[in-house]
């Protein structure tokens, strides 16, 4: 990149600087009408930024009349030894003044060169900016003091069985006329949650979340297998108390899956996850649970003082009872942890790969990818086997299950024969 | 379901609940013993680990076996009995008592069902709420008839104990992963000498949630199988884009609302990624 530089010498003349500074003194001192003269023709020598030659060239500034000019070529006759080489003397000095500017700008040069191998403190962008912020929210630390907060109920946007407006205006109608403070918020995880907010907006989740399913509902997710996902999510949410509300539909005759398994299914999660289960038999009495939960937690929560913790220092056992201070999670980080739970892995859609094959159980795709995580890991160690019949041979061995089971030859050689080969 | 047994406490024989509940236990093929329990009423789980001491005396076979502890515990209370303890505000004790006798288990309280009042709420359920809150108990209320639905659930929990230890090896995988990975097995594809793998490619692309029929079969006829695919990774630095780019072929011919005719980046990038990463965790 071509830089301008603009070089300026501090003294261009220095000979007829000093000259002109001695005979101004001299004519101060004697008080000589020559010094107003004097003293314009040094200013505007001062001011040129260009070397003259002579006295002769001086005469190009203000205030260097003729007699000025001749005396400083007397001057500079004297000095140089009685040598006047005036005309010649131009290339020198330009010469001389060239010389200088190259030097500077080597110097110049140099100088940049030493600043590029520094790396150069960028100003940080504004996506930069933006995570810096919130990365200083989560940590920050909120407190909140008792009487300093209020709870709400928070209802998810999408949280109906069926999903459609009229069953969420129903929520809410019910709500209302059972008194419970609340707000739908699209939630990334449960049905129902509640908060602590401060006058500062900060807001502070309960460790309590509802899952609200009717009985069809949990038939319905119990057969595709959203159940055990959405469990395992409530358990890693970081929030202690998991409820699930199961609402009576209609006499629970046609579920889909006999009403003995469903029950079995809630009294595994029980005991098995630890969740809580409630019964209710419409929606009504669902939302005068919640509404009643909202009054009790509210007398609970009163006298409590709150304040923040990230999900990785979060206390196991927060006993409500009898703590007076409680760490609970932010708000906007449940939010967010929550999504990013939502999203698939490369782990999880390459365990799915491998199960579509027949001969492939849970057990063996998990020891599989126990030892290649993905696929691109697989196709690197197929790609480093010496030749083709050991890589197909690459997954035979491995110990598969509780009783260690090799994989055996036909699934590994299948697999390799897959990914590595041109079958259509 | 062999392994497991229940301890009643021998209060029970003395109500009318207590004594149908055991006259139909008895015809289930469930184990269980009857002994003093510290607190009345009250239902224990044990479960045979196997091993077998000797006995001093008592038992036939000179050995006895070991009965560990499960950690639940089941306390019935009366309707009266409830009732009364929300009058006096007793309840609260009733946890603390629990944890005092059988410390570190997760406590259950069966009792019938409440009748609600026309106002929504009542001193009961307000009372219950608490009680889970608070004292962190499970609430199980009974219908009628109370010595049948007592039973039942009491099967239930047995079950769920029994299979509590398998489950939860199984939990542990399985609860990484976002879907349920048993259900597929219904579609999986059969290998026999090579057929099938067409079949098997398309499952596997089926298995990013914004694969569709047509997506699906857009990118098999371009990259039949996925060495094909994979090469074209390798080899274009502008696979992603060229992927993007590969058109949707959609059975329903041109339409005059079509949005996407291409594959698009999101998808392509997916993939890319799917095949590429070495890190397990990274987000699809």
């Amino acid at each position: 990149m071509e830089t301008r530089l603009e070089v300026r010498l501090r003294e261009p003349n220095p000979l007829f600087t000093r000259w002109l500074e001695r005979w101004l003194r001299e004519a101060e001192r004697r008080q000589q009408k020559s010094q107003f003269k004097l003293r314009q023709a040094l200013e505007a020598l001062k001011s040129y930024p260009l070397p003259l030659s002579s006295g002769r060239d001086c005469s190009i500034l203000r205030g260097f009349g003729g007699t000025l000019c001749q005396l400083i070529d007397e001057e500079l006759r004297q000095h140089r030894g009685l040598q006047l080489v005036a005309r010649e003397e131009a290339p020198v000095v330009q010469e001389h003044y060239e010389q200088q500017v190259q030097q500077v700008i080597r110097q110049v040069q140099e100088h940049q060169k030493r600043q590029d191998k520094k790396p150069k403190p960028r100003k940080p962008t504004k996506k930069e900016l933006l995570e810096q912020a919130a990365l200083e929210e989560r940590e920050r630390v909120v407190e909140m003091q008792p009487g300093g907060f209020q709870l709400l109920l928070l209802v998810d946007t999408q949280e109906t069985s069926g999903k459609n407006k009229r069953v969420l205006d129903q929520t809410r109608s019910y709500l209302e006329s059972l008194g419970a403070r609340h707000e739908v918020r699209r939630l990334t995880i449960g049905d129902f949650l509640w908060i602590a907010q401060d006058a500062q907006g900060n807001e502070l989740v309960l460790p309590y979340i509802v899952e609200r399913k009717r009985m069809d509902d949990l038939a319905s997710s119990i057969r595709d297998g959203r159940f055990h996902e959405q469990k395992h999510r409530l358990q890693q949410s970081g929030l202690e108390n998991i409820i699930y509300l199961v609402e009576d539909y209609g006499d629970n005759e046609q579920l889909g899956l006999p009403l003995d398994s469903l029950q079995q299914a809630l009294a595994n999660a029980r005991i098995q996850t630890g969740v809580q289960v409630v019964r209710t038999e419409n929606h009504y009495r669902s939302m005068s649970y919640l509404a009643a939960m909202s009054r009790s937690l509210g007398q609970i929560f009163a006298s409590k003082r709150l304040y923040s913790v990230q999900r990785g220092t979060l206390d196991k056992s927060i006993c409500v009872l009898t703590d007076s201070r409680l760490g609970l999670l932010k708000f906007r980080a449940l939010y967010e942890d929550s999504a990013k739970n939502a999203q698939l892995t490369v782990r999880e859609v390459f365990v799915q790969q491998l199960l579509q094959l027949h001969s492939l159980s849970l057990d063996r795709a998990m020891s599989i990818v126990e030892r290649y995580p993905t696929p691109r890991c697989l196709l690197d160690a197929y790609a480093e086997c010496p030749d083709a019949k050991q890589a197909g041979l690459l997954l035979a061995r491995i110990p598969c299950g509780p009783l260690e089971r090799p994989l055996g030859e036909k699934p590994s050689q299948c697999l390799h024969e897959f990914y590595t080969t041109h079958f259509r | 379901m062999k392994y497991v047994r229940m301890v009643i406490d021998t209060g029970f024989m003395g109500i009318p609940l207590g004594q149908e509940m055991l006259q139909q236990l008895n015809s289930t093929d469930l184990k269980y013993e009857i002994r003093t329990l510290p607190v009345s009423y009250c239902i224990l789980w044990e479960r045979n680990v196997g091993q077998r001491t000797i006995a001093l005396g008592t038992s036939p076979t000179g050995l006895d076996e070991t009965w560990k502890r499960e950690n639940q515990v089941v306390q019935w209370l009366s309707e009266y009995d409830f009732q009364k303890a929300v009058k006096d505000q007793s309840l609260v004790c009733l946890g603390p008592r629990l944890q005092a006798s059988f410390p570190d288990c997760q406590y259950t309280v069966a009792l019938t069902k409440l009748r609600h009042s026309k106002h929504g709420s009542s001193a009961g359920q307000d009372a219950l709420i608490e009680m889970q809150l608070l004292q962190k108990l499970h609430v199980e209320q009974l219908n009628h008839p109370e010595s049948q639905d007592f039973l039942a659930f009491l099967q239930r929990y047995t079950k769920a104990i029994a299979e509590a230890p398998y489950k939860k090896q199984r939990n542990e995988t399985l609860g990484s992963f976002k879907k349920y990975l048993a259900n597929d097995k219904k579609q999986c594809v059969r290998v026999d000498q090579g057929n099938g793998y067409g079949r098997l490619w398309q499952q596997h692309l089926n298995r990013l949630p914004q694969v569709t029929l047509e997506v699906a079969e857009s990118i098999i006829a371009q990259y039949p199988c996925p060495k094909k695919l994979l090469d074209h990774f390798s080899s274009d630095p502008m696979a992603v884009q060229s992927l993007a780019d590969l058109k949707i072929k959609r059975c329903n011919g041109p339409q005059p609302l079509h949005t996407e005719r291409r594959i698009g980046n999101v998808l392509s990038s997916k993939l890319y990624t799917l095949y590429n990463a070495k890190d397990p965790n990274t987000l699809i």
